[in-house]
């Protein structure tokens, strides 16, 4: 027995002397990450377009570095990433943050601009405009001023609100007029007002014969439809009341009420849809003639944007 | 046309009441596969090319006339 147990222990020791001479498992060496390799790796998920990753990598470069000069970037990136991957509110709350720990530096003004852009991405053009508003006023960079008042000018272009537009242009100081082109920008909105459109009240008005409304904003099938479907209904309910059939009369008046104020309604709508089609067309056009591209790059560059809205 | 007739005029009774909702719905009824085919833009169901055409692409003027939507 005794030589049994001595027979194990020596067997024992003799293995644990082995791999002590072998050396240790590779599965207990530690993965040395360091802040340049977890930035980098970040980096190559967002230009991947692979965003939601790049945001959870983003945020592990936040947390075990956060003293990082990078740290601001990497909050920046994360905003970028949220809005590229399609959630504006995410991205304005992670901008926000960055605004809040990072107050008057170059990135918290770029981040003011990305507020505004996913809020338009989100249809509030108020909300975007008040974010400009709010960066105007804490500013001290005349091209930061003049870049938000060149961005609430271009927010009134895509409402339709050409006089509001030059308004702010025209705010913008006379050493960047012609970094934004606005000479050439204010000549292609002075055609803004000789768009032709359709008056609501007039196709409203045109309407009390049936169809003439329609028939004024071009709807000329929509229009014929109208005046023979109202005549027909007209007549059908002239007929019954002549006739003493007065419970079908009623009938017929009721229905001829829906599509005679339905061919009204219509008539207005098609007006209001005409001119929306119409200043959209414009503001395309505007795009494509006054298009000013410069990329987004670190901080420091100033005035880099492209109007994509 | 997408909705429907009868699901534009459900979603039109539903938003505006029944009076105001009648008059939506006898208006698509008379603009039905016309015209609007040809100007309001198309959306793809199951396969088909449809024209859009929901309610507010036909009430948005009655918030705010000035704001372009």
């Amino acid at each position: 027995m005794n030589s049994n147990k001595t027979k194990a222990l020596l067997i024992a020791v003799g293995m644990v002397a082995l791999l002590e001479v072998l050396g240790p498992p590779a599965f207990s060496q530690a993965l040395q990450i360091d802040a340049d390799r977890q930035f980098s790796f970040a980096e190559s998920l967002f230009s991947e377009q692979k965003y939601p990753s790049a945001v959870f990598e983003y945020q592990r470069f936040i947390h075990f570095f956060e003293n990082d000069p990078r740290a601001e970037k990497a909050m920046f990136r994360i905003g970028e990433s949220h809005f590229q991957a399609g959630k504006p509110n995410e991205a304005i709350q992670s901008f926000s943050e960055l605004i809040n720990r990072f107050p008057n530096t170059t990135l918290a003004a770029d981040a003011f601009f990305q507020i505004s852009r996913c809020h338009m991405q989100r249809r509030d053009p108020v909300s975007a405009e008040a974010v400009m508003h709010n960066l105007i006023s804490i500013s001290d960079d005349p091209a930061v001023i003049d870049r938000a008042h060149h961005r609430l000018g271009w927010i009134q272009i895509e409402n339709g609100q050409w006089d509001k537009a030059k308004s702010y242009f025209d705010r913008i100081s006379p050493e960047n007029r012609a970094l934004y082109r606005l000479d050439d920008l204010g000549r292609e909105l002075e055609r803004a007002d000789a768009l032709e459109m359709k008056d609501p009240t007039t196709a409203g008005v045109l309407s009390v014969v049936p169809g003439g409304g329609f028939l004024y904003c071009e709807r000329y099938r929509d229009a014929l439809v109208a005046f023979l479907l109202n005549g027909a209904l007209i007549w059908a309910a002239v007929d019954s009341f002549d006739n003493e059939q007065y419970a079908l009369g009623a009938l017929i008046s009721f229905v001829e009420f829906g599509f005679y104020a339905g061919n009204i309604h219509g008539a207005v709508s098609a007006a209001h849809k005409y001119n929306r089609a119409k200043a959209r067309g414009f503001i395309q056009e505007l795009k494509q003639n006054a298009r000013i591209q410069v990329s987004a790059k670190d901080a420091g560059l100033g005035l880099s944007f492209r109007y994509v809205f | 046309m997408n909705p429907s007739c009868s699901a534009y005029c459900v979603e039109a009774i539903e938003k505006h009441g029944s009076v105001a909702g009648w008059i939506m719905c006898c208006d698509r009824l008379m603009r039905c596969g016309r015209d609007e085919v040809a100007i309001a833009p198309s959306i793809w169901i199951n396969g088909e090319k449809r024209c859009n055409d929901p309610v507010s692409a036909n009430d948005f003027w009655w918030e705010d006339s000035h704001e372009l939507k």
